[in-house]
């Protein structure tokens, strides 16, 4: 039954995830803005180190220099492969980079400081899915075959040395903190609405039944982090919404699928990749996923 | 019409920050995130409200840069962030729902009704820090509230242990309809209120308690003392002394 307690329990519930996570949008948000302006994509291509392993482990680390989510890692992995870096070094940043740098690494640990297992799954299944998922795509040889069309055109072509022109306009600092804010912002409003409406709207036996099990939990999950698309730096405080009722795999799920596979950063990777790379991404996420956060809710927790 | 666009979207951002302005001025902010974090959230607010006021400034003074002008002098490029436009039109304005909320509904801490919903915890089953050890040999029982006696008692669950010592401490009332007892409660929140979970210690019911409801703040003086039953065996619980009615303190929730 509908009570103005639940209610307004509800509204505490949103404002605290919308609240706590205000120093994050805005931490992510100047973060982005001065790797739009200070960092040359082209100046990290030639340090990447050319042995695959190796490629592959520098890639993982990427976010360091690069602590932005999946809107701001797709226009870097896009200048990167301009830079003729190969496709699965790219695709291994992208993975990683959304979880694997020091913002999102803050804001997990806030959240999770009670739950440490949480914090270090999150990273170690992150690490593994996307060093795997990298090493596989390491063994298509033409990288022209992955990426869309137009782009695989340009990559064919030789390196240019001219700066491109997506580099020389830039937006006043103001005006790209404002449209960042609000797109990150805005995407957490409605995650975090979506929290406290389904702790009040779903009866709680159905909650229980539908957290506790280890397989329907990481499906419910999963499924949220894909519709929901919150940016990476601030998801971690709309699924501390539902660590009391939901399995700790199912919250994993949601903490290494959400930032590297949502509606948005599908529709950001077609911008640079096909759409036969885009489908094979994101059944490897998936199916991954799946078998890591299941085998944790039988195995560990 | 553009313009008008842009100053509500800095009034939006003016807003937003000086909400968290008004909930840290009027102490309800701790209804809703943990202490520690308030300067944090507090100095991003204030960040965020003055981008709002500068971008104002900026329309005023007209020096806004031109976006998506026919000379292709775009502020941002197309191909990277082709599903910008409408996109992200549609979601500025989702900001207005906390806003909304924020401003116009009057703040309190989370209910009984959802520590009901969310079940009690009466022992936790998190390590146990050093500090929190020291604590719970350091403090007197009846300085201890709820959540250093239920640390207590998971540290150690033997009821002999605690027979007779003092209780005095203040909680929400929470009635699970058990014959034989309620609960004394108060909210344990790690980050911010959606990880709240209630953790309760068992009280004796006699006459003090029998005109007490589901969300009463109550002071409580008692000792400890031991009680069996079939089905839960032989528990420390509480067998109260006082019990007073009180107002909902300023500081309704304990810290982990």
């Amino acid at each position: 039954m509908l009570t103005w307690n639940k209610v307004h329990d509800s509204i505490t519930i949103f404002l605290g995830i919308f609240l706590e996570a205000i120093p994050f949008i805005l931490l992510g948000v100047l973060l982005s803005a001065a790797v739009a302006v200070f960092v040359r994509p082209d100046q990290i291509a030639k340090i990447i180190p050319k042995n695959k392993f190796g490629g592959i482990l520098f890639a993982t680390g990427l976010g360091f220099m690069f602590p932005v989510c999946e809107c701001g890692n797709i226009p870097v992995a896009r200048r990167l492969i301009k830079k003729k870096v190969k496709a699965y070094i790219a695709i291994t940043f992208l993975l990683s980079a959304p979880v694997i740098n020091p913002v999102v690494f803050a804001a997990t640990y806030i959240a999770f400081k009670n739950n440490p297992e949480i914090i270090w799954w999150r990273y170690i299944m992150t690490f593994l899915m996307a060093a795997t998922i990298g090493l596989l795509f390491s063994f298509v040889k033409d990288d022209s075959k992955l990426l869309k069309k137009s782009l695989a055109k340009e990559y064919n072509q030789p390196a240019s040395e001219k700066i491109s022109k997506e580099h020389s306009h830039k937006n006043s600092l103001a005006k790209t903190i404002n449209e960042e804010f609000f797109e990150m912002a805005g995407v957490l409003t409605i995650g975090g609405f979506i929290a406290s409406l389904v702790q009040l709207a779903l009866p709680r036996h159905v909650i229980t039944a539908l957290g506790q099990g280890p397989v329907t939990s990481v499906l419910a999950m999963s499924g949220l982090a894909f519709i929901t698309s919150i940016c990476s730096n601030v998801d971690s405080f709309f699924a501390l919404g539902f660590i009391n009722n939901f399995s700790a795999g199912s919250i994993l799920a949601f903490l290494i699928l959400g930032p590297m596979l949502d509606i948005k950063a599908i529709i950001m990777m077609l911008t640079t990749f096909n759409v036969r790379t885009v489908v094979a991404i994101s059944i490897l996420v998936t199916q991954i996923t799946f078998i890591f956060t299941l085998f944790y809710n039988l195995n560990i927790s | 019409m553009k313009n008008l666009a842009q100053i509500i979207e800095s009034l939006i951002l003016i807003f937003v920050g000086l909400l968290t302005v008004k909930y840290y001025a009027t102490g309800e902010i701790i209804y809703f995130v943990y202490p520690g974090y308030i300067w944090l959230i507090l100095i991003s607010s204030i960040i965020i409200s003055l981008t709002g006021v500068y971008t104002l400034y900026t329309i005023y003074q007209k020096d806004a840069a031109p976006c998506c002008s026919h000379d292709h002098s775009c502020c941002h490029n197309h191909k990277d962030q082709a599903y910008h436009g409408h996109t992200v039109n549609i979601l500025k304005y989702t900001l207005l729902l906390p806003l909304i909320v924020g401003y116009l509904v009057t703040p309190r801490p989370l209910s009984a009704e959802t520590a009901l919903n969310r079940g009690l915890t009466l022992e936790l089953d998190l390590e146990i820090k050093q500090e929190s050890v020291l604590n719970i040999f350091t403090t007197n029982p009846e300085n201890r509230n709820v959540l250093e006696w239920v640390r207590t008692l998971t540290f150690n669950p033997e009821p002999e242990a605690h027979l007779g010592l003092p209780v005095n401490l203040s909680g929400f009332i929470l009635d699970l309809d058990d014959e034989d007892f309620i609960y004394i409660a108060r909210f344990l929140v790690a980050c911010c209120a959606a990880d709240a979970r209630p953790i309760a210690l068992p009280i004796l019911r006699n006459e003090l308690s029998k005109d007490l409801s589901n969300g009463d703040w109550i002071q409580l003086e008692g000792t400890f003392t031991t009680f069996q039953r079939p089905d839960i065996g032989r528990k420390a619980v509480v067998n109260p002394d006082q019990i007073n009615l009180i107002e909902q303190p300023r500081d309704p929730y304990v810290y982990q």
